[in-house]
């Protein structure tokens, strides 16, 4: 089994995701970001557009999202943001 | 019977401010539901955003201040001294520190938007009067909430304006409140911006509170247990636009929380002060209930014994 963090995707109104990942990309002013497990702690502003994600079990998910913000830090990634809606992934 | 009367009337009075009060007490109930359910998933949103504030605003003290302090400043003194002669700090970082001298404390106040809620008006405005009276800054009020104007106004507590909120306040309500109290601030009409609210800890029990929204770092100084600073930490894509996205998204959070959580207490208060309400006129019914039997069966016995008094005066009159 692949290296794995935590991910944590959090709206105001609802946690949208809070399990194991494999990799998650993540967009920001500068083009993605992809994280993978034991990434060094940062800090980013993310801009509208598609967090995409590989679970665990190598599932993927997209999410749309309006701005926001990440954290990573001891292996475990979290994304606030004010509102996410999850595409089909093809 | 007139005595009769009056207590029949008096049992449906009682018996129309029961269903008054049972059905008041079952929209509170309603509305706590919601309200509470709001609440709860903002919670835990807003406990991250601030976790990650604080691990940031650790590193930006850490940065910032040359004689070394880890963490937010201790006191107020120890910032005066450190940005004396200093103007308003600039860029995002101006939401966080405190200001070298603070003039204006700006309260603002989330009364309820009705009564008939036991004393949970009451006891905040009493909080509130108590917090401006021992300060010696000047202070203005901004009073979230439809309670009590005059009263307010009568208690000598400065209101600048009143803020309309919704029973279970939206996302958009805060956010404009939260827009508000940032242009006060950064404007300089207030140095300092502090809720006064009651704290919501069970239905049955709510505490009046009061917590520092702007600056920051004063509100991590009520809260000095957690140190979250975890040595280098990568930018992406610099500093100053992830902090200003996190302090906008924290304030809103933390604004829209607030004014949940007050609206909360008033849903739970208002239930409670109804239950006993219905309660008491329940009993009240026994009790009137009880006194009209006694009074028609005086009522009976007179009439009975008017009877058979007058049959006893026709027999003895027949009998002569």
């Amino acid at each position: 089994m692949a290296n794995c963090f935590h991910l944590c995707l959090m709206t105001a109104e609802e946690t949208m995701l809070d399990e194991a990942a494999e990799y998650c990309r993540i967009p920001t002013a500068d083009g993605s970001v992809g994280i993978l497990a034991d990434h060094a702690p940062m800090l980013c502003a993310v801009c509208e557009g598609e967090v995409r994600c590989r679970m665990e079990d190598g599932r993927e998910r997209i999410f749309h999202v309006p701005a926001g913000v990440a954290s990573v830090r001891d292996n475990s990634v979290t994304i606030l943001t004010d509102r996410a809606e999850e595409r089909q992934s093809r | 019977m007139a005595n009769l009367r009056a207590i029949r009337t008096r049992i449906k009075s009682v018996e129309n401010t029961r269903q008054i009060t049972k059905s008041m007490k079952m929209v509170a109930a309603a509305k706590l539901r919601k309200t509470q359910a709001a609440f709860l998933s903002l919670r835990a949103y807003a406990e991250r955003s601030g976790d990650i504030l604080r691990q940031i605003g650790g590193e930006l003290t850490a940065q910032d201040s040359p004689d070394g302090a880890n963490g937010v400043p201790k006191t107020s003194a120890d910032a005066s001294v450190r940005q004396d002669e200093e103007s308003v700090p600039q860029g995002a970082d101006r939401w966080i520190l405190p200001r070298g001298e603070t003039r204006t404390v700006c309260y603002v106040l989330v009364v309820g938007n009705r009564g008939l809620c036991g004393t949970y008006n009451q006891a905040l405005l009493r909080y509130c009067e108590n917090i401006i009276n021992s300060s010696d800054k000047q202070s203005y009020v901004i009073c979230c909430g439809r309670w009590g104007k005059d009263l307010i106004a009568s208690a000598g507590i400065p209101v600048r304006e009143t803020v309309e909120i919704s029973d279970t306040p939206t996302r958009e309500e805060a956010l404009e409140l939260a827009e508000r109290l940032k242009t006060l601030y950064s404007e300089g009409t207030a140095d300092e911006i502090v809720f006064v609210y009651q704290h919501y800890r069970t239905v049955l029990s709510q505490e009046p509170t009061s917590m520092t929204l702007l600056p920051i770092a004063a509100q991590a100084q009520q809260s000095p247990s957690e140190s979250l600073s975890c040595g280098d930490v990568i930018f992406e894509p610099d500093r100053e636009s992830v902090l200003s996205t996190l302090l906008d998204m924290y304030i809103g959070n933390t604004v829209h929380a607030v004014l949940l959580e007050a609206r909360c207490g008033e849903h739970s208060a208002r239930m409670t002060a109804m239950t006993a309400a219905a309660d008491n006129t329940e009993e009240l019914i026994g009790k009137l209930t009880l006194e009209l039997n006694h009074a028609r069966q005086a009522a009976i016995t007179t009439e009975l014994s008017e009877i058979a008094g007058g049959a006893e005066a026709l027999r003895s009159s027949k009998a002569e």
